[in-house]
């Protein structure tokens, strides 16, 4: 008998379907994957379970449980009036947001504690919430933190003791990991991994990741625009998918072959750094001297046109501190810069403006690299102030290619930017950093925050530009994969420092340093 | 936390001496000698010097600067020329009717404000909430001037259960004075309770939304049980930000209820004391209400740092 089940699930908005009678049966201590891209409804499926919808949906089918005694909820009647004593208790839910998602004002201690005189009052107590920690390999002394105190990972930690403290039969797990670097991620599915299996837990794990799914799950449900696609055992799904859609997600999941995404090499290097370093003072009163902590300590390399050099490291290593350097965006406390013949260095605005044109880049969250209130078209032009000489037929011209270019049209470009999806903001920011024509681009995880079926075309869309227009790239990622897939020469970042570097096969291949291996480690794919 | 109320202690002193310093020399450039308003147009000129000598006008505006601020310390502000009374024992009077009428306006919006704000919030979209907001638009929009003479015409005229006016001393008749109080405390804080309600309301609506909440809802707590003990708490940190900055318009309010009321208060005292051109009264009330104002901040920064462990973190070791 299952211990939870959909049965013909319809939600709506308004006249917006955005789950359409969906099927979904989870057993007893069984493992269930749940993969689909963002607004597939795989989220509203795990709000649904915990009765948590949103009021304004309008829902229709059947929610069956079966913990104590067998239920049968009519979903219509779902809500806050309904009585729906599982939450919390036999359902426990970790959410996707790891700086968001505690209380901010509240130790972590007592949010725990909050579960727990909920549904298990006889097991409020110091000695059990400390047990929970642990659970979670945490120590007993995170108790008394705040989570403004603590690490996304270990934030994560706190959510999952949250959501086991009331002992649940089933965890619903939303994307625990994403926002979470690679280490960390794997750090927190193993974690999930082993209590599932120790606690004898049902599992229903959200992600848009095939990789973590595979790691955890024996079924898997797959979810393309609120309808089911496919669903079965892990090993059929990956192995032998029927649907067009599931054949797609497990082609973008797998570490692809590379494409000739080599070019030409020029004698003298298109941009140079030297000892290039990033320090930020921190002073805790007026009167201390401030103590520097070093975001990049004396980063040398060189890049060639037309060459694509990949940057990784773990979160914080100072990928991103190095690129803002280099595209002139933050000042460097010592080092200098060599590009295209321009030398600039440790001041702030000491970038020349003709180099300026020449750098451009492109940002990792294609939400929030826009100006909400500017059209399109306004953001398009705006780089080209940077070259007073066009005129404006010039102008419209490098828009309208740059625009044709990344696959879009110009009648778009009236538009505002919530007006795009994920995926053609991504390209419209590829746009952006190309109206300059520039020589380099720095693309800081480009497509990180894209669904895979859409990274593919973004890649490949940027390769494309490299064979036209010969501009060298900078690709930051922490995804290894990718940086595989699209790089010639590869870095490795740890501590502000390059650890690692060479041709990128070797350095993957034969990893040397410390991190590069755990960076390799902490890979999930799907034929592993 | 001792450093940080070190810090803050530095900066309300340091505030204090740059409102001084402003006061001083604003009120010094203004045309008008305090000597021959003291004596009248008719006086010699003898008189005059001999005047500006005793109270120290001759010298540089400097030392005279100095001066006020060692009569600050020890309590010595000189003779108010209007009033023949020390300043000192005057603003210490005053202060008796316009502390009580500050704080408890301060009080009563508060305690009107906030539970409206949280109300209208949890009912959000509904006629409960948008009849509130009405009525805080209203409270807004209206002067307190007139409300205040409103309030009297109602409940100290027609149906005679307060006086209109006038202050009996604490200390003749508490209950009598504390009767007098009663109006133009309702009269400062009702517009302010009106600006809380909807702050309150706004911040609670906002921290409703966030992901925090939907984690307490994912842990069995009902929709209120959530805003209550997660999202209250949250929300009053903007709210304590605007009730900071609300008790400077609450002062400068009093000056308004007090002569309505005819109170003798300390905005009463400072504004027959501008009207006499009575500058050293003036000058000394006018720090006073400034002080108060800079304490009333301070706690506020204070109350801030209880409140979000996240800036103790940031401003203690």
């Amino acid at each position: 008998m299952s211990l939870a089940k959909l049965e013909q699930l319809t939600v709506r908005f308004g006249d917006r379907e955005v789950l359409s009678r969906l099927d979904l049966e989870i057993q007893p201590g069984a493992q269930v994957g749940l993969v689909g891209e963002s607004g597939s409804g795989k989220s509203l499926t795990a709000l649904t379970l915990m009765n948590l919808l949103p009021e304004r949906a309008e829902v229709s089918g059947e929610i069956g449980f079966s913990f104590d005694q067998r239920t049968k909820i009519d979903a219509a009647q779902l809500g806050e009036d309904l009585n729906f004593p599982y939450r919390g208790a036999q359902i426990g839910m970790v959410f996707q947001e790891p700086m968001t998602a505690l209380n901010p004002l509240m130790r972590t201690g007592d949010q725990i504690g909050e579960v727990l005189a909920l549904h298990r009052p006889e097991n409020n107590t110091k000695a059990h919430i400390e047990a929970l920690l642990a659970e979670v390999d945490l120590p007993a002394h995170m108790r008394t933190r705040y989570p403004h105190e603590l690490s996304g990972g270990q934030r994560q930690r706190v959510g999952l003791a949250m959501a086991l403290a009331g002992e649940p039969a089933l965890l619903i797990a939303d994307e625990p990991t994403s926002a979470l670097d690679m280490i960390t991620q794997r750090g927190v599915i193993d974690l999930i991994k082993r209590i599932a299996r120790e606690r004898k837990m049902a599992l229903l794990f959200i992600s848009h990741d095939l990789g973590a799914v595979a790691a955890l799950c024996d079924q898997i449900y797959v979810l393309e625009k609120g309808k089911l696609v496919e669903h079965g055992p892990s090993q059929a799904i990956l192995q032998s998918p029927q649907q067009a859609y599931t054949k797609r997600l497990v082609a973008a999941a797998k570490p692809t072959p590379r494409p000739a995404f080599t070019r030409t090499k020029s004698a003298t290097p298109l941009l140079q750094v030297n000892g290039l370093t990033r320090q930020f003072r921190q002073r805790r009163w007026l009167w201390q001297r401030p103590s520097p902590v070093t975001a990049v300590d004396a980063a040398t390399f060189e890049l060639h046109a037309g060459e694509t050099l990949g940057l990784v490291g773990p979160s914080g290593c100072g990928k991103t501190s190095l690129s803002r350097m280099i595209a002139g965006l933050d000042p460097a406390q010592a080092g200098e810069v060599h590009f295209d013949g321009h030398r600039f260095g440790h001041k702030q605005g000491s970038m020349p403006r003709a180099a300026r044109r020449e750098i451009s880049m492109v940002f990792q969250d294609p939400f929030g690299s826009f100006d909400p209130r500017m059209r399109m078209r306004d953001a398009l032009f705006e780089p080209l102030h940077l070259m007073p000489e066009l005129s404006a037929e010039q102008r419209q011209e490098r828009v309208t290619e740059a625009i044709e270019r990344v696959g879009l049209s110009t009648d778009m470009l009236g538009r505002y930017p919530h007006a795009f999806s994920g995926g053609q903001r991504q390209r419209l920011a590829i746009a952006r950093a190309m109206v300059l024509k520039p020589k380099l681009m720095i693309l800081d995880e480009p497509v990180s925050a894209l669904d895979v079926s859409i990274r593919g075309d973004v890649l490949a869309l940027l390769h494309d530009l490299q064979e036209k227009f010969g501009m060298a790239y900078l690709f930051i990622s922490h995804d290894l994969d990718v940086v595989r897939t699209v790089t010639d020469r590869v870095m490795v970042m740890n501590h502000g420092q390059i650890v690692e570097r060479g041709k990128v096969d070797d350095v993957f291949d034969r990893p040397q340093a410390e991190i590069t291996k755990k960076l390799l480690d902490a890979r999930l794919t799907i034929l592993g | 936390m001792v450093g940080y109320l070190i810090q803050r202690l530095l900066g309300v002193a340091l505030t204090l001496l740059v409102a001084a310093a402003l006061i001083f020399f604003l009120l010094d450039v203004l045309p008008g000698d305090p000597a021959r308003f003291m004596l009248g147009i008719n006086a010699s000129d003898e008189s005059l010097a001999a005047l500006r000598q005793q109270l120290g006008l001759d010298q540089p505006a400097i030392i005279r600067f100095g001066q006020w601020l060692t009569g600050l310390m020890t309590g010595d502000l000189g003779m108010s020329a209007s009033q023949r009374a020390p300043i000192a024992e005057l603003i210490l009077d005053r202060m008796q009717l316009s502390l009580p009428l500050a704080f408890g306006a301060l009080i009563l919006s508060t305690l009107i404000g906030l539970p409206l704000g949280i109300f209208a919030a949890q009912h959000q979209g509904k006629p409960g909430d948008a009849g509130l907001m009405g009525l805080a638009q209203i409270g807004i929009a209206i002067p307190n001037f007139w409300f205040a003479m409103l309030l009297v015409v109602v409940f100290a005229v027609t149906l005679k259960w307060l006086p209109p006016g006038g202050f009996v001393p604490w200390a003749e008749n508490p209950s009598a004075a504390f009767r007098a109080l009663i109006l133009p405390t309702i009269a400062l804080a009702l517009p302010q309770a009106a600006i809380l309600a909807r702050v309150m309301r706004t911040s609670l609506v906002d921290v409703a939304r966030q992901d925090f909440i939907r984690t307490a809802r994912a842990k069995g707590l009902s929709k209120s049980q959530a805003l209550w003990r997660h999202g209250v708490r949250n929300a009053l940190l903007p709210v304590l930000t605007i009730m900071g900055l609300q008790f400077a318009f609450l002062i400068a309010g009093t000056i308004i209820v007090e002569n309505v009321f005819y109170l003798p208060g300390l905005g009463r005292l400072t504004f027959t004391a501008i009207s006499a051109r009575d500058l050293f009264v003036v000058r000394s009330a006018l720090l006073v209400l400034v002080g108060l104002v800079v304490i009333i901040m301070f706690l506020v920064d204070l109350l801030y740092a209880l409140v979000d462990p996240r800036l103790k973190k940031r401003a203690t070791p």
